[in-house]
């Protein structure tokens, strides 16, 4: 192992789902002070890019950062290599999510994907309810905003498929393949 | 004795067709170089094979041909043999070529009527361990060079009478530098000026780096210089709308615009006509931070020293024609046309400020107390619009806490501009410096990716920044917004992984250098190329760091990119030196490599036009070519659809001679017919040769000026005549000696490789391959592996014989 | 005018008010719909890989031959990012390898550039101006990014310029283009929470009587959640939040129940009324 590289293949991994140009990072910062949720996060977005290039694999795949992305897109107008950091944050969460890690940020990011797989569609009533489950912690919120829409008949609980859901559920397995 | 000695190795019809029959006779040399050709290659047979060449008189060969005894037997055989072409199987020609051309004008031939065969670096010292094989090779090349030595004619070169006057455009620092180094050289100058003054940007600058002396202070000398110099003529207001001619004599056109004063009454007090005008518009020359009148002169120190009229702020009230003591103010000027014959042009066009306000995240024209660069320099000049007073625009007080924030457009893809401008690192320290100094308690932090201050005395000066107590911040600012009267700085500081919301009273965007969208009429007239960046490129990045691609154009200062004050006056001396020594004279000899065209048969298409890199060649019913220009790189024959351009050095039929010549004996399989271009990938076979890099035998090299010569119909020639493959070689991609000759061949190449697919050949067998003349082991690499292909498809043909049934 | 409609997953739960105001000024201007017949979700936020997303967009994209109108800026984002992925030859062959149909290059395009073209040409049926209402334009993120779209993805201004044709008053805030941080409000409330409270004061603080919106998630941020909010700062902020669509409905005469305005948490009658006063006088 490279003392600079570490682990070449996550690096490389990444390099293949964010883009190379990656790699002409600069270390600016721009993206970090672009993001509307830098405050919130342990290692900024630029902190990101740096792990991932150096195959600091763990630290990277551990950063609260992973899903406190928006995917506002700020980062990706403001670069000035041309890199889409909103791109490699998105890799970040697929090999998280490849190499089955969980987390409760991963949960609702997966009960969602596996919704289109199965439906095509999204019902947020029924995302909702089920991230209730996975994380009983969100209950105060689901509820008051269940609250709120319920009366205004924003709630919608049947099921809405569609009819390519095969091909739905092969965009998924033949292009979200590692 | 020869005679006789002849007559016993050859039959007497050979000794006939010899010599009494050959029109044009020739004479063969083999070179032993000592061991380093005899070491390998057998001498004998060498010498008994070209003597049986046609037209081949004498064959001899040589332990040196180089040396003064070998060229006085070459010399004395032209006598005694009457020998009209000679034939020197030697070294490589671009090693002594020129040594035997001499040799043989001694003996009173035409310098032309040489042919080399290269059988030391590209034979004898890369086969080393296959000394039969190599031989072989050896006789092949012989062959090649007598059937190109037998169509050889005499050139002559041509000297033409040029001007000795230059034309520089553009008359900022780097443009006044090459008018006076020319006319303090007794030259005469055109200098040609858009504006209504001299000076470009440098005299719009406060103080300059790395020594803070006054910038208008050292450049005003030298722009009175210009002004009173009995060689300059000044054309200022000018603008250059026609370019005809090539160097030595180019034609030029253009008008002087209305100033609407007029120059030798005006005394430049200003005040008088300025004082009654009642327009006010943003002066250009402070930025948009001072305001100028309709009638206004750029700057207090401009040159000439006198009023102008904008007539797009004017309203024609005339009051500054009543009010004009010198009677000078007159509206009914006209712009004047005028035409120039000059031998060189120095272009000096310099470059325009990247504009802020694309930077929208930084509120430039949205927040006033945004400012840029070139504002700052304004403001901190005495002579500026705020009188050496650093102030926020919003108050007008002096500003307690200035940002720089540095790359504002440059290197910066979202704006396209990927590169370093070079400068503004300097300038913002040099800026930070004199506010310091101005106001020492002015709170002043520079935000920068990398502070590049690569120069003499550049680091110095960036300590000196830093012991000022200047701050640095490593952040390349993501924001700025306005809250309360208030900008307020987003940014990361990457070195401490800290988020920062910073308040200050003045943020200073440097802004980049980018190219001079003015001076792209006169880039298209001269048809100078330009680089990704923008601006215009030079010859060779390195080597040839004035000289534009189009003889007799050079570049100075900005033009070629973003340099400072010093670099810039540098280039200015070294464009007027380039400019001296091309005219000095007052004639220039022509090579007399160029292409001309049958009128007959040309059919006005164009295509030539456009592939050519010097514009040399222009399609005025029928195609003309301008010899003065032209550079002999043969693109324009091989684009031709009806082989109406030949080359004189390299024509068609010399090429498809050497061609039948290579493939008239299948001596080896894979037999390898392969052009390569003189500056690159022949240079890179020679070093290859030097450097000892041994590789397969089977490649028969034809050296052109440039890929782009291989018109097409060379490659189906050689196929047709039985090469199992042909190989073009090419500078790389990016580094054609003639811009974009090996893309043209790429596209050649590749559309011919579709042909042949349709037609059943193995596209495989054309193989183009790009190597610098640095990279010998490459082309050792690119022989062995296409010798590799090559045996792998079976000789030529078998593609064919499987395709038939039953085959 | 004849568009493909894609209405996005939000349209059938809580941005019902963002169909039904869409297909109804999109009737009372002449515009056509036919929506997509088996449009899917285009992954919103949460689908990392870019690949699959953009292969998830290109599945509706390929669906028709017309022009494409979304009135959900998260879907309208999604879609032109797919399009723009797809002129990269690689990312386009594996596309086009697993959907039924090879993609072509399709237009995609917002119902805010839509009625912006139309009333360009005529604004002839905007009956009820929208005098000096006070409307702040809140654009969030997805609008313009990824940038080459319709307006700066740093500082749009397009929207003023529609307010201005409703003869309303645009009013113009610092957080305009701040994201509201809907992606991340199931794991972190709180923060998302803070940043749409700093948005609501920004924009109350410049006067705004009103807020446009152009994005479902934009609106459930700002509308559904400012009970909730004014409960936790013991404040009352009272910004109503309209779609861009409903705010042009309104000027275009239509009425509250064709516009799904009573399905808007903060109600915004009182000042469609208060518009229709000043009409009046």
């Amino acid at each position: 192992m490279s003392p600079v590289k570490g682990d070449a293949k996550f690096t490389n991994e990444v390099l293949r789902l964010a883009g190379l140009e990656v790699r002409t990072c600069i270390q600016c910062g721009t993206c970090s002070a672009a993001c509307p949720t830098a405050h919130l996060m342990d290692n900024s977005i630029r902190r990101l890019v740096k792990f991932s290039l150096e195959g600091r694999k763990e630290e990277a795949l551990a950063s609260s950062s992973v899903w406190l992305c928006t995917s506002c897109l700020l980062c990706t107008v403001r670069c000035p290599r041309g890199i889409r950091p909103k791109v490699l944050v998105g890799a970040l969460r697929d090999i998280f999510e490849r190499e089955g890690r969980k987390d409760k940020d991963q949960a609702y990011e997966d009960l969602f994907m596996r919704q289109i797989m199965d439906l095509g569609r999204i019902s947020e009533a029924l995302l909702s309810a089920e991230y209730l489950l996975a994380d009983p912690a969100s209950a105060v919120q689901t509820m008051e905003m269940g609250l709120e829409l319920l009366p205004k008949g924003k709630i919608t609980v049947q099921k809405d498929r569609i009819k390519g859901t095969d091909e739905v559920k092969s965009i998924f397995a033949e292009l979200g393949k590692g | 004795m020869i005679l006789k000695e002849k007559a016993n190795h050859i039959s007497f019809k050979d000794w006939m067709r010899i010599h009494v029959q050959s029109p044009m006779p020739i004479g063969v040399y083999v070179c032993h170089c000592g061991l380093n050709i005899a070491g390998v290659l057998n001498m004998d047979e060498l010498k008994s094979f070209s003597e049986k060449l046609p037209d081949v008189v004498i064959a001899r060969d040589l332990p040196f041909s180089c040396s003064d005894i070998g060229q006085e037997q070459i010399q004395k055989d032209v006598a005694d043999f009457k020998l009209d072409r000679v034939v020197v199987a030697a070294c490589s020609p671009r090693l002594h070529e020129p040594t035997f051309r001499r040799a043989i004008t001694k003996a009173g031939l035409n310098p032309y009527m040489l042919e080399m065969a290269n059988i030391r670096e590209q034979c004898s010292w890369v086969h080393m361990d296959q000394p039969a094989m190599a031989t072989q090779k050896a006789k092949d090349l012989i062959r090649m060079a007598v059937a190109k030595a037998a169509l050889l004619q005499p050139l002559e070169s041509a000297t033409i009478p040029v001007s000795r006057d230059v034309l520089v455009v553009g008359g900022g620092v780097a443009g006044i530098q090459a008018a006076l180094d020319l006319a303090d050289s007794g030259q005469h100058v055109y200098l040609v000026e858009r504006r209504p003054t001299i000076g470009g940007y440098m005299a719009l600058l406060t103080d300059v780096f790395p020594t803070n002396d006054c910038s208008i202070c050292v450049l005003a000398p030298k722009m009175s210089d210009v002004y009173n110099h009995p060689l300059i003529t000044l054309m200022i207001y000018s603008e250059i709308l026609g370019v005809e001619g090539s160097v030595g004599n180019f034609r030029v056109s253009g008008v002087k615009k209305a100033r609407f004063v007029d120059l030798k009454k005006c005394k430049g007090c200003i005040n008088e006509c300025a004082g009654v005008c009642p327009v006010e518009v943003p002066s250009e020359y402070n930025f948009g931070i001072g305001k100028r009148k309709a009638i206004y002169v750029p700057f207090p120190q401009a040159v000439p020293q006198v009023a102008c009229v904008d007539p797009q702020a004017c309203i024609g009230c005339a009051r500054c024609i009543e009010a004009c003591p010198a009677d000078a103010v007159n509206f009914e000027e006209k712009q004047e046309e005028f035409k120039l014959t000059v031998g060189a042009i120095i272009v000096a066009t310099g470059w325009q400020p990247f504009d802020a306000t694309r930077k929208e995240e930084y509120g430039f024209g949205r927040h006033r107390d945004v400012i840029t660069s070139l504002q700052l320099e304004r403001m901190l000049n005495a002579a500026g619009p705020t009188r050496g007073e650093v102030v926020r625009p919003s108050t007008g007080e002096i500003a307690g806490s200035i940002a720089f924030l540095q790359c504002v457009g440059s290197r910066d893809a979202t704006v396209g501009n990927i590169y370093c401008s070079r400068i503004c690192c300097m300038a913002s320290l040099k800026n930070a410096q004199l506010v310091k100094e101005k106001y020492p308690d002015t709170e002043i932090t520079i935000h920068y990716i990398d502070i590049r201050a690569g120069g003499e005395g550049y680091e110095e000066f960036y300590l000196r920044a830093q012991k000022l107590g200047i701050n640095f911040v490593r952040a390349r600012v993501s924001e700025i917004d306005e809250e309360d009267g208030s900008l307020y700085l987003n940014f990361e500081d990457t070195l401490s992984s800290s988020f920062r919301r910073v308040k200050y009273d003045l943020a200073v965007l440097s802004i980049g250098l980018e190219p001079d969208k003015n001076a792209e009429v006169l880039g298209n007239l001269l048809g100078l190329s330009r680089r990704t960046d923008g601006f215009f490129e030079i010859a060779h990045p390195k080597m040839r760091p004035v000289e534009a691609h189009i003889d007799g154009v050079f570049i100075a200062g900005c033009a070629s990119g973003p340099k400072e004050i010093q670099t810039s006056i540098a280039q200015g001396s070294a464009a007027a030196a380039k400019a001296m020594r091309l005219l000095s004279k007052g004639e220039i000899e022509l090579e007399p490599t160029s292409a001309y065209v049958d009128r007959d048969l040309c059919t006005q298409c164009k295509l030539c036009e456009d592939v050519c890199p010097k514009r040399a060649i222009s399609v005025k019913s029928p195609a003309l070519v301008d010899e003065a220009a032209c550079k002999g790189c043969g693109s324009c024959a091989a684009a031709c659809p009806v082989d109406a351009i030949q080359m004189r050095l390299f024509s068609d039929q010399q090429i498809l001679a050497q061609i039948r010549a290579a493939t008239e004996e299948k001596s080896e399989f894979p037999l390898i017919v392969a052009f390569l271009c003189n500056w690159c990938s022949y240079g890179a076979a020679d070093l290859a040769g030097t450097s000892r890099i041994q590789y397969p035998t089977n490649a028969r090299n034809i050296r052109v000026m440039c890929a782009g010569r291989v018109d097409p119909s060379f490659i189906l020639e050689a196929l047709q005549r039985g090469a199992d493959g042909v190989l073009v070689a090419g500078c790389r991609l990016g580094e054609c000696h003639y811009v974009k000759g090996n893309y043209q061949a790429l596209q050649r190449v590749e559309v011919l490789k579709g042909v042949l697919e349709k037609i059943g050949i193995n596209p495989g067998r054309v193989k183009i391959v790009w190597c610098a003349a640095s990279e010998g082991d490459i082309f050792a690499k690119d022989i062995k592996q296409f010798v590799q292909e090559l045996k792998e498809m079976g000789p030529i043909g078998t593609e064919l014989k499987e395709a038939l049934p039953g085959a | 005018m004849r568009l493909a409609y894609y209405p996005g997953c939000v349209s059938r739960s809580t941005g019902k008010e963002m169909d039904r105001s869409t297909r109804a000024v999109c009737v009372a201007l002449g515009i056509e719909l036919e929506e997509l017949p088996d449009w899917s979700c285009c992954g919103a936020t949460h689908v990392p890989n870019e690949l699959v997303s953009t292969g998830l967009a290109a599945r509706n994209i390929i669906q028709t031959e017309l022009p494409i109108m979304t009135p959900c800026s998260i879907c309208y984002s999604n879609l032109r990012n797919a399009v723009q992925r797809m002129e990269v030859p690689e990312v386009r062959s594996k596309v086009d390898a697993v959907l039924t149909k090879s993609h072509e290059r399709a237009r995609i395009r917002h119902v805010l550039d839509v009625i912006l073209e139309v009333l360009q040409k005529d604004d002839d049926r905007l009956v009820v101006p929208l005098k000096d209402l006070k409307t702040a334009p809140y654009y969030g993120c997805l609008l313009t990014r990824p940038k080459g779209g319709i307006d700066s993805p740093e500082f749009p201004t397009i929207m003023e310029g529609l307010v201005k044709t409703l003869k309303a008053e645009p009013v113009d805030f610092g957080l305009k283009a701040f994201c509201c941080a809907g992606p991340i409000f199931m794991p972190q409330e709180e923060a998302a929470a803070d940043i749409i409270y700093s948005i609501l004061k920004d924009a109350k603080k410049a006067g705004a009587e009103v807020l446009v919106t152009v994005c479902p998630l934009c609106h459930l941020m700002l509308d559904a959640k400012q009970k909730s909010l004014e409960r936790r700062h013991g404040e009352q902020i009272g910004i109503p939040v309209l779609y861009v669509t409903q705010l042009v409905g309104i000027a275009l005469g239509l009425g509250p129940e064709e516009l799904g305005l009573n399905m808007n948490s903060v109600s915004p009658m009182p000042v469609v009324e208060k518009v229709y006063e000043r009409v009046a006088k």
